[in-house]
């Protein structure tokens, strides 16, 4: 299809993925925001966007793998994590936005307007089937969802700790466990840091702590699980 | 939230049973329109988009 308006390419930064998104009209316009679903992408939405670039400022997110959007490195692609991608751009646009979602789009889009209902004005959804299947099997807690993507964003402005050399991450460790030996503490911070812009700072990753990775497998203890709350959203 | 189903989708009426999951939700089923119902009746998405979509500056209580 020849494309009457040819939109802007955008880039912005997503739990340090590189996403694309493509915009339509006037900035200054009300803004709507669209997600494609799975194996899809954002240019299939040309024709609408188009059509309703006179009245509104439209954009449309390439979900992370998709289109010009970077891969993920280990490929898990949870849905949460596409409903933070979608967040992201939904609080760049900094006002509520209405939303027009297909398919998988549209459970990430219910999702998103569910945990963080104050960030959006409506929600046009296109054939989502998802929902609903699994709501009455096991209902959606919106409230632990909304704290979980608040963990992870927050990674995103933190920086990381720097320790001045290798002697100081050593202490580091000792204070996390007294029982580690005068030379144990030193082996283990000389193998667990490196060397980063003049400091030390430990090797393994912040995004998988716990309390921060994505972890389906290991139980939770019961006063932390989450409290179940209805999908009954928006 | 308004629900846009197509007619000749394989399952409708699972898709149009979502929408009592949401407060204010409505439902709309398109002739001869798929899954895709945004490509087989662009005109149709296009309509319900701009007759649906608050006012700017309206609180959310339209989603």
């Amino acid at each position: 299809m020849e494309t009457a308006i040819e939109p802007e390419h955008h880039f912005f930064t997503s739990q340090r993925l590189k996403l694309s998104y493509w915009a339509w009209g006037d900035p200054a316009n009300p803004p709507v925001v669209m997600q494609h679903g799975g194996r899809d992408h954002a240019r299939s939405w040309d024709h609408i966007a188009e059509a309703l670039a006179d009245e509104y400022y439209v954009t449309a997110l390439d979900l992370r793998g998709h289109d010009d959007s970077q891969r993920e490195i280990g490929g898990e692609y949870s849905t949460q994590q596409a409903v933070i991608d979608f967040l992201a751009l939904v609080e760049l646009l900094g006002r509520p936005v209405n939303v027009i979602a297909h398919s998988y789009g549209g459970l990430i889009a219910s999702l998103a307007v569910g945990s963080f209902p104050e960030l959006f004005l409506s929600i046009l959804s296109i054939e989502d089937s998802i929902l609903g299947q699994r709501a009455e099997s096991e209902p959606i807690g919106l409230q632990s969802l909304r704290k979980q993507i608040e963990v992870r964003r927050d990674l995103e402005t933190r920086t990381r700790r720097s320790y001045d050399n290798r002697d100081e991450a050593a202490t580091r460790m000792y204070e996390m466990n007294n029982r580690l030996s005068p030379e144990l503490a030193p082996h283990l911070a000389t193998h667990g840091a490196r060397e980063v812009d003049g400091g030390y700072q430990w090797k393994f990753d912040n995004w998988g702590r716990p309390g921060v990775r994505r972890d389906d497998i290991t139980p939770r203890k019961a006063s932390r699980s989450p409290r179940r709350s209805s999908a009954r959203c928006c | 939230m308004l629900l846009i189903v197509g007619d000749q989708s394989g399952g409708k009426r699972n898709q149009q049973d979502d929408i009592k999951y949401f407060k204010n939700g409505r439902s709309l089923l398109v002739d001869d329109a798929a899954h895709w119902v945004h490509h087989d009746q662009p005109q149709t998405v296009i309509d319900e988009a701009r007759n649906f979509f608050a006012p700017a500056g309206d609180a959310a209580g339209g989603a």
